[in-house]
């Protein structure tokens, strides 16, 4: 079945039709809300909420061939509207193995690039990661985030930039 | 490092070995089961009606449904504790009976309140005439406003009824703060299809049924186990329950730990200490609590049932803890099924299986609940690995004689393999017996 006959099907409420559309790009969302969540329940929780909203606003996508940028940006979204409710909720149940607190500054210690990190602005961030985590291309983020091109390029140039003074030494530019 | 793409290598080399779980396609399809298709927007005719009809519902359904049977609520008598019927059958409730009706015709009846120094209590029914209450997420969102202050729904149960037409369910928040605050707003938001619908039934507050506090007592006194404190403030009595208030570290003694480097009770947690009310003697039921960080350091609040009348002797015993316990202690594992046990700090810690797959390292062990192993590593060939997660976490009730316990099994993943394994466990959580008994002085 084409995308276009799948997009008419979700559109009238066929929900198999719907979870069909996301599963074939399954990898692209998976990663792209595992970028922003960093966990995986997290990351499945977020695409829960996002194809709620798929099938709640479908029939509102006026254009087609836009389903997997929009879809993404109501991604985004989810993912931001999660990661601001966990700055309030700490969960207290279950402790995970592995938690002591030491452990996780270790594990971001790993990443040579974390402790830069937070130089960044939470938009520079952003764009850092889909661009060099996901490998997205500057239209692709400016499209998931909805926001303009220029603004993308500008928040990746001052981002690597501030990411340069920050960790200080040689660079090849690459912009 | 002179390239940008080196420098993000690492995060992106993570996110490419991400693999999407299999149960990604049921998670979809289940979030999505029970929605439904909005139907299109109601005529605006058809709308002015249905105005018309929810003013008119709402008017006709004010009035004293229950001033009738007398002073006790009637149809509570499966989800009413022992101590709420007893309060009942005196006709310690105050009768309200007011509703409010939803767009979508469900009715909401505010049927009384119990109000004494600990909480005040809410006894209301949510009626269906189509009879499908149990289908969807329908329960309604309460809140109640007075003049000086908002109060939150703490906890409620309740029982949807056999013809599946209303769920009365009793409702408990916290008591206003001033005596004279009377006059109070019921807010109730209820979610369908999207959209929200939010109505109010005002009530006034009989300070005559009040029933007030039994017993009110400053405790300030401490459980001084290995090296953790635990404070018991104060305890109130009132005829609907009790409650005592603690804090397990206080400010001083946080920042103290925080300076000596010591994180020991850095994941307290509410279900981790195991605190019991002893009235004559007897075991007083348990009824939930709380816990919270603020200012004034980790608080916490335990609820019990109400206390006996005729009150000798109160006792406050700990029974357990749980906390964290440093440990440094390295053991060899090897592939297959047939490791020996780890007994660290008097806790068995089974290792069931230790096996590779697709390049990586995982072990299978497993435990009593309660027993995380908070810092671990594992040693590949003599390189320090850390975990990388935890999967098919199961729990079996294990019944011996009489106890019984819950097994925690579950599966360490660690990236890469190698021959020499070494499990590395410095830090362990594990829950304490101690069965340390305050007496609270009754005069």
């Amino acid at each position: 079945m084409d995308l276009e006959e799948q997009l008419k099907r979700a559109k009238a409420g066929d929900q198999e039709a719907l979870v069909q559309l996301v599963m074939a790009k399954k990898e692209e969302y998976y990663r792209l809300a595992y970028v922003y969540m960093g966990n995986k329940e997290d990351a499945l929780d977020a695409m829960e909420d996002m194809i709620v909203l798929l099938f709640e606003n479908i029939r509102r996508l006026k254009n087609e061939t836009s389903f997997y940028s929009w879809s993404k940006t109501i991604l985004v979204n989810c993912c931001h509207k999660m990661l601001r409710k966990q700055k309030k909720v700490i969960a207290m149940e279950k402790v995970p193995e592995g938690s002591y607190h030491d452990v996780f500054s270790e594990k971001e210690e790993r990443i040579a690039l974390k402790e830069h990190w937070a130089k960044l602005s939470e938009g520079q961030r952003e764009v850092l990661k889909l661009r060099f985590y996901l490998d997205l291309d500057y239209e692709s983020i400016a499209q998931i985030l909805d926001i303009p091109l220029g603004t993308v390029k500008s928040r990746i140039h001052t981002g690597l930039r501030r990411l340069q003074q920050s960790i200080g030494g040689e660079w090849v530019e690459q912009l | 490092m002179n390239n940008f793409e080196d420098l993000f290598e690492e995060g992106k080399a993570d996110v490419e070995r991400l693999s999407v779980p299999a149960e990604l396609e049921t998670r979809l399809r289940s979030a999505l089961a029970d929605r439904r298709v909005q139907r299109r927007p109601l005529q605006r005719w058809k709308l002015s009606i249905a105005v018309v009809l929810v003013v008119f519902s709402l008017s006709a359904y004010n009035y004293d449904a229950l001033a009738y049977y007398g002073k006790q609520l009637l149809g509570y008598d499966q989800i009413m504790n022992g101590t709420l019927k007893q309060l009942n059958e005196l006709g310690k409730g105050q009768l309200i009976g007011k509703s409010y009706t939803f767009k979508n015709g469900f009715t909401l009846t505010l049927d009384g309140v119990m109000l004494d120094s600990n909480q005040l209590l809410l006894f209301s029914t949510l009626k269906d005439p189509a009879g499908k209450i149990d289908q969807g997420d329908m329960i309604p969102m309460m809140s109640i406003k007075g003049l000086f202050g908002e109060y939150k729904e703490n906890n409620g149960t309740g029982q949807i009824s056999a013809d599946k037409t209303e769920i009365k369910s009793v409702t408990s928040f916290d008591p206003p703060k001033f005596f004279f605050e009377k006059n109070l707003t019921l807010t109730v938001t209820m979610m369908a299809k999207g959209t929200m619908d939010k109505g109010s039934i005002s009530f006034t507050l009989n300070r005559n049924t009040a029933m007030g506090y039994t017993l009110k007592k400053d405790i300030n006194q401490t459980f001084d186990v290995d090296a953790s404190k635990i404070h018991i403030n104060s305890l109130l009595a009132s005829p609907t329950k009790t409650v005592i208030d603690g804090s397990v570290m206080n400010i001083l003694e946080l920042a103290e730990a925080k300076l000596s480097g010591e994180e020991r009770l850095g994941y307290f947690s509410p279900g981790s200490v195991d605190l019991r009310l002893y009235a004559n003697g007897k075991e007083v039921a348990k009824q939930g609590g709380g816990m919270s960080t603020n200012l004034q350091g980790i608080i916490f609040n335990e609820d019990y049932d109400a206390l006996p009348t005729d009150l000798q002797k109160l006792e406050i015993k700990l029974v357990s803890l749980g906390a964290d316990h440093q440990v440094n202690k390295s053991f060899n594992l090897k592939t297959g099924s047939d490791n020996a046990a780890l007994n660290i700090l008097g806790q068995t810690i089974e290792i069931k299986k230790v096996f590779t797959s697709g390049g990586d390292t995982y072990i299978t062990l497993s435990s009593e609940d309660g027993v995380v192993l908070t810092k671990v590593y594992l040693l590949i060939d003599g390189k320090q690995v850390s975990l990388n997660d935890t999967q098919n976490d199961s729990y079996d009730k294990i019944v011996e004689g009489k106890s019984g316990k819950v097994i925690h099994t579950r599966t360490l993943h660690f990236q890469g393999t190698g021959q020499n394994l070494e499990f590395d466990v410095q830090r362990m959580t594990y829950v304490k017996i101690y069965n340390e008994v305050l007496n609270i002085p009754l005069k």
